[in-house]
């Protein structure tokens, strides 16, 4: 297997991602935080790591203080003074509480989960994968995509020939200025290839084949619409269950104007993607830990845990706990995999 | 209703769609990036203020595909498809040098295109450059992340409102006036300094606003935005400094030359097919 997961379908990765973002954001408990992020961790080093990555789980990790120092310079609340900054700072000045420096570092703790989950899932799918998630409704701007991502090394190397190019004419960069005759020659030559594109495109005879209906984007208009109202009903009148279903209504209607857009877009699939026993296993895990974050279970309150006003004891379900390890079974497939195939190299081997 | 009544009945609802999108999606966008202001404004501290960034991000999520909707179904044909594609691809070759080598504070190549493609192709084409540059570059470099919807949307943003700029250029002559040069460097500084601010909204709620939420929600807007003020001043103010001069120099230093060769190419990319009339 090329990136050597067992969890290979998109769906899969989306569902395990929905799964880690939701149980990471509602959970403000140290002990639930610390466990979904061991979770994370495991699932981060089952995969192999990539080059030239923004993120590195290092640099993510200082979040934890720096949310902790931002919040305890901020936040005025707690009964537990550690020290007093003198009041002539402006915004700054007053108590510097221990519960407002624990509430900091939990959301440093949640925000460095999000970060792990959507870089695993980077990991873990391969780029071609990553395009076919998007939506068939927005064709078009998959198209664009694919020509700028298969673009991109051959713009590289068109850099690189301007540059030697350049070189041989005895061009050298000592300012910011000498950019532009390496720049105007790369801009230029990415034109020419688009107009050279385009036409090789026509003569293939994509282009637009019909007229497209104004529906979609009213109906797409009038679910954005239900889904703020929504919210705003949840947050602002505390009308909880019209607001969800407000919400539920505005996602049927986003729904329907994706779907009209898909059948106005044909597209044939070259090698479509299946889901496999692995995936199944992995979209349970996902699940598992999804219904301990949104079912009535017992214990279920302590996720929302605050330190305020006075630092006291979290609260652990054991039930909850174990439901939450679900997140780690793209590692432990991932494992059994590797285990299984050297397992039958070596009998291969000893055949 | 004959063919032509019923083309221009469509070609009037498809410029109503398009309004209410951009409507839409600047109220959306409001309510969404502002949302630590008025729910300290309501003062609901409950555990609905808790899924507010989740709401968020979802709402800038569906925000985002409506504008992309409405940019491929009003705008895009096929040689814009290939154009916006090749220009994505080498502003994202910019962010993936910037990250080999980065460069002081906040300082990125990558607005530079956006501003120029916008201005020059229009406000649709500089949304969807700005959008999609963030995302592949995203990509490319391994940035994919909960962050990534407002960084793409804001800068759409930025990309859209270069678009309406130009519109008040010179677009005739290939030549960048002096006027609209100055013009577009100070654009540049100010979204310099506009990128790390909105983008700021985003991280906010997470670091230091739980007490508007949690601890504080007695606070009013005013005192939330002087308080926003003061942490975006902290921590935010002199990386952005780098970002609002770079873009500032790479405008004044490159401008005319990048501005000058993509109207050249426009004028070969958009010609019209009119059939001849009898």
């Amino acid at each position: 297997m090329e990136t050597g997961n067992a969890m290979t379908h998109p769906i899969a990765w989306l569902i395990w991602l929905a799964a880690a973002t939701i149980c990471t954001w509602n959970s403000r408990n140290p002990f639930v935080l610390v466990l979904l992020l061991l979770a994370l961790i495991i699932v981060r080093f089952a995969h192999p790591q990539r080059e030239h990555a923004l993120f590195s789980p290092m640099r993510a990790a200082l979040l934890v203080p720096i949310s902790a120092i931002l919040n305890a310079l901020w936040t005025r609340a707690g009964d537990t003074v550690l020290l007093r900054l003198p009041e002539s700072i402006p915004l700054l000045g007053g108590a510097v509480t221990l519960e407002a420096i624990t509430y900091g570092a939990l959301n440093g703790m949640a925000l460095l989960g999000l970060f792990l989950a959507f870089a695993i899932v980077q990991q873990a799918l391969p780029l071609t994968s990553a395009i076919a998630l998007i939506p068939r409704a927005l064709h078009p701007i998959t198209v664009v995509l694919v020509i700028a991502v298969t673009y991109l090394p051959l713009a590289q190397r068109q850099a690189r020939a301007v540059r030697d190019a350049q070189a041989v004419r005895g061009h050298t960069v000592r300012s910011l200025r000498d950019w532009q005759p390496l720049l105007m020659p790369m801009l230029a030559g990415a034109l020419e290839h688009a107009l050279q594109l385009a036409e090789a495109m026509s003569a293939r005879g994509y282009g637009r084949s019909r007229n497209m209906s104004s529906t979609p984007q009213f109906l797409l208009i009038a679910g954005i619409f239900a889904v703020l109202a929504g919210w705003l009903l949840r947050t602002i009148t505390h009308q909880s269950l019209l607001g969800w279903v407000a919400i539920a209504g505005g996602l049927a209607l986003i729904s329907a104007a994706l779907w009209q857009l898909r059948v106005a877009a044909p597209r044939t699939t070259f090698k479509a993607t299946r889901l496999q026993v692995a995936d199944i296993y992995g979209i349970f895990g996902s699940l598992t830990a999804l219904i301990a974050v949104l079912a009535p279970l017992p214990g279920k309150d302590m996720f929302v845990w605050t330190p305020y006003p006075t630092m006291h004891w979290p609260a652990f379900a054991p039930l909850i706990g174990v439901l939450l390890c679900g997140l780690c079974t793209p590692a432990l497939l991932t494992r059994f995999i590797d285990n299984r195939d050297k397992t039958n190299q070596t009998d291969q081997d000893a055949q | 209703m004959d063919a032509e009544e019923a083309v221009t009945h469509r070609s009037a609802l498809t410029d109503i769609a398009s309004v209410a999108t951009h409507a839409t999606i600047s109220i959306v966008g409001l309510v969404a990036f502002l949302h630590p202001f008025w729910t300290a404004q309501v003062g609901s501290a409950t555990e609905h203020t808790q899924d507010a960034p989740l709401m968020t991000a979802a709402l800038i999520a569906l925000s985002l595909i409506a504008m992309l909707i409405d940019a491929q179904q009003a705008a895009l044909d096929v040689r814009q498809i290939a154009l916006l594609g090749v220009l994505t691809a080498m502003n994202s070759a910019l962010r993936f040098a910037e990250v080999a080598l980065p460069g002081p504070g906040g300082f990125t190549p990558i607005f530079f295109l956006i501003i120029c493609g916008g201005f020059v192709f229009g406000a649709r084409f500089g949304f969807l450059l700005g959008a999609l540059t963030l995302l592949v570059s995203a990509v490319v470099t391994g940035g994919v992340g909960p962050w990534l919807p407002f960084q793409m949307f804001t800068a759409g943003w930025m990309g859209l409102s270069a678009g309406w700029l130009g519109l008040f250029s010179k677009t005739h002559a290939p030549m960048l006036t002096r006027r609209s040069h100055f013009v577009l460097i100070i654009f540049g500084a100010v979204w310099g300094f506009a990128y790390g601010a909105v983008m700021n909204l985003w991280s906010w709620p997470y670091t230091v606003a739980a007490e508007a939420g949690v601890a504080a929600a007695h606070l009013g807007a005013f005192e939330t935005l002087r308080r926003y003020a003061a942490y975006y001043a902290l921590t935010s103010f002199a990386w952005d400094l780098f970002g609002a001069a770079g873009n500032a120099l790479l405008l004044a230093l490159f401008a005319p030359a990048v501005v000058r060769t993509m109207r050249r190419f426009r004028m070969r990319f958009v010609f019209v097919w009119r059939l001849e009339t009898p």
